[in-house]
């Protein structure tokens, strides 16, 4: 018996929820399978309905903070499915927090100290970068540490909310004083905290921070070597003011902030070749207090075989129940539900992670191809030197220019070029990054205008940076001098 | 046929009803395994389809209607258990291992099953047909996906945006 030639929408709809969320590739092809399904996939009652039946966002994969073959500091994406990024090797930025369908990245440039901290947010999922003013102030610290979320924390599920407004919550320590700031995507501005607790010894942030109910938290070790927890800083998101409680009793290594079972603050920590699961509760007395409520034993990992050397909490999956231990076998995903392990390739116990989820749909919103954008970008010609000699001229004409003509142009002051970037370029979301350019298609712009100066050195790197991503441009075209 | 039953059902013997396929071929069945179809529930609980009426059901044909049969017999029982929170582990392994077995059938047979048990709305079978498709598109191309659901070749236009989709979105073939 012959089928008929079309499956009804709701029919197609019923198999294609069914595609596991962590194969995004399947429901990618489906959706092309067939005239109609792409419609039906990409709109919205469908990924609405997706993200209902699947509930929790599936891993997509790591952010690796780690180093290129030059030695400059980069993002990578380290793939756990089938899922890439468009572009995925970000230089001299570092990622600190991922949330929410986005990750906070950091720059980490040379140069960072004299401008203070610039952070970015980066959507994978949508390919979408949105660099983040200066801080109001900015000065010496001593530690800071930051963290991204939906602004709606409150009241959304976070099922679909990697597009929407989000938060930036900056934490820092002075001496013996705390301040906050927060920025909000909508006014896309920052604004300072009234908060500054006083906390006598000298804490500092580490990586960990934790959204429990409408509290962000963020982990605090003893200064300079010493790895004991001092303490947790939460920051109420309603009130913005801070408070500092107690740690658990942990004296050995440092702690991972996690959701408890229960649905409250939690926290991982490790002894030996043990990770302990620690809740805060009430107590009898009414007081809130650490409760261990776990152990899970790793060497059941490893059975037969020598006893771990090296076991630290890394990460913690907000909203995924799992948390990420280094040991000197491999990066491991945990199932604090389960207590099961599974290895995690890509990545080794050592390296500086920071797991992505979310749910990925095939999606209309995206950037329109052939847009590209207008900015300007200032360049000193010191560091033309850097500029690659020879090459293909004709790919590059800006550079080989540049490189005949630098004492000439030094002498002149800024000079100006003209560049078209397509946007469908794996350049172009660099540049995006680079130059803060946030959503293409709310505002479709022309050309990158480029500005030499020759006493500005402030951007040099970057140059060397953005010269690489140039030199490797196809379709790079120079309009005018 | 089975002697006809009285309208209130509840003397004793279990509620028979008859459906009536497209091609006219009668099937005998429990109540309670026809009432896992949403549809044909409402007809049951107002007395409909016993004795010599029947319901007749113009969009399945025999062969599919008696594979549905098949299903929702099995599946009765726990459904009638209220989703079977209390059946042991042992009945949920074998209705999994029925489940397993009864969708690995011909593609056209598993075609006709989705569109029956989507019109008569049986909630459970229509998961299972929809799960076992999502599976079996596991790991194709789109091309690959058409023709294991049987569809006609691509125009030379759909040719074209699967060739411009694949350019896009490299990493969702390799």
């Amino acid at each position: 018996m012959a089928p008929p030639p079309t499956l009804p929408d709701e029919i197609v709809e019923e198999i294609l929820l069914r595609v596991p969320p962590d194969d995004p590739g399947r429901l990618m092809r489906a959706s092309i399978a067939c005239k109609g399904w792409r419609r039906l996939v990409s709109g919205p009652g469908f990924r609405r309905r997706f993200r209902q039946r699947h509930r929790s966002p599936p891993l997509m994969g790591l952010i690796l903070n780690c180093i290129d073959e030059n030695g400059v500091d980069m993002v990578s994406f380290v793939p756990t499915c089938s899922f890439r990024p468009p572009h995925f090797d970000l230089r001299r930025w570092g990622a600190i927090d991922s949330r929410h369908g986005r990750v906070l990245l950091l720059d980490v440039s040379p140069w960072k100290s004299q401008s203070g901290e610039v952070f970015s947010v980066w959507d994978p999922v949508a390919g979408e970068h949105r660099r983040l003013p200066p801080r109001p102030t900015s000065g010496y610290l001593d530690s800071f540490n930051a963290a991204v979320l939906c602004a709606a924390h409150g009241s959304c599920d976070h099922l679909d909310c990697h597009r929407g407004p989000f938060l930036v919550v900056f934490v820092g320590s002075y001496g013996e004083s705390m301040f906050s700031y927060v920025y909000s995507s909508e006014a896309d501005a920052w604004s300072a905290s009234t908060s500054a607790s006083h906390y006598p010894y000298f804490p500092e942030f580490t990586r960990s921070t934790v959204v429990v109910g409408n509290a962000l938290y963020f982990d605090l070790k003893a200064p300079v070597r010493i790895l004991t927890p001092v303490g947790i800083l939460k920051y109420d998101l309603g009130t913005q003011e801070m408070t500092v409680i107690q740690p658990p009793p942990v004296w050995n290594g440092l702690i991972v902030l996690t959701i408890a079972e229960g649905g409250g603050l939690g926290c991982v920590s490790v002894m030996g070749s043990k990770l302990f699961l620690w809740s805060r509760e009430a107590g009898p007395d009414g007081d809130m207090g650490w409760v261990q409520s776990r152990i899970i034993e790793s060497e059941k990992l490893f059975p037969g075989d020598h006893a771990v050397m090296k076991l630290d909490v890394v990460a913690f999956e907000d909203g995924g129940g799992v948390v990420y231990v280094g040991t000197d076998r491999g990066s491991f995903a945990t199932d604090l539900k389960s207590g099961q392990f599974r290895k995690i390739e890509g990545v080794s116990g050592f390296n500086d992670i920071v797991p992505f989820m979310s749910f990925y749909t095939p999606d209309r919103r995206r950037p329109e191809a052939g847009n590209s954008f207008t900015t300007e970008v200032v360049f000193p010609t010191s560091c033309i030197s850097v500029v690659p000699s020879g090459g293909n001229r004709k790919e590059r004409p800006w550079a080989a220019d540049l490189a005949g003509d630098e004492r000439a142009r030094a002498s002149q002051g800024p000079r100006i070029h003209h560049v078209r970037v397509p946007s469908h370029s794996p350049e172009y979301n660099h540049i995006a990054l680079f130059l803060g350019v946030t959503d293409a298609s709310a505002a479709p712009l022309h050309d990158i205008r480029l500005v030499y100066s020759p006493n500005d050195h402030l951007l040099e790197q970057v140059f060397m940076l953005t010269g690489r991503w140039f030199h490797q441009m196809k379709g790079l075209e120079v309009l005018n001098d | 046929m089975a002697a006809p039953e009285s309208g209130d059902g509840n003397n004793g013997a279990a509620r028979m009803v008859t459906l009536i396929s497209s091609d006219n071929t009668r099937f005998e069945v429990e109540a309670a395994a026809a009432s896992l179809s949403q549809t044909l529930q409402l007809t049951i609980l107002d007395g409909g389809g016993g004795g010599g009426d029947g319901i007749p059901l113009p969009n399945v044909d025999s062969a599919t209607l008696s594979k549905v049969l098949e299903y929702c017999i099995k599946h009765a029982p726990a459904a009638a258990n209220g989703g079977a929170p209390n059946a042991t582990a042992v009945d949920r392994a074998e209705l999994e291992r029925f489940d397993n077995e009864f969708v690995n059938i011909d593609q056209s047979v598993l075609y006709s099953l989705i569109m029956a048990a989507h019109n008569l709305e049986i909630e459970g079978l229509q998961s299972l047909v929809a799960k076992k498709v999502a599976d079996m598109i596991k790991g194709k191309s789109p091309m690959e996906i058409r023709r294991t659901l049987g569809f006609p070749d691509p125009t030379p236009e759909e040719q074209a945006e699967m060739n411009a989709h694949m350019l896009e979105y490299g990493w969702a073939y390799e």
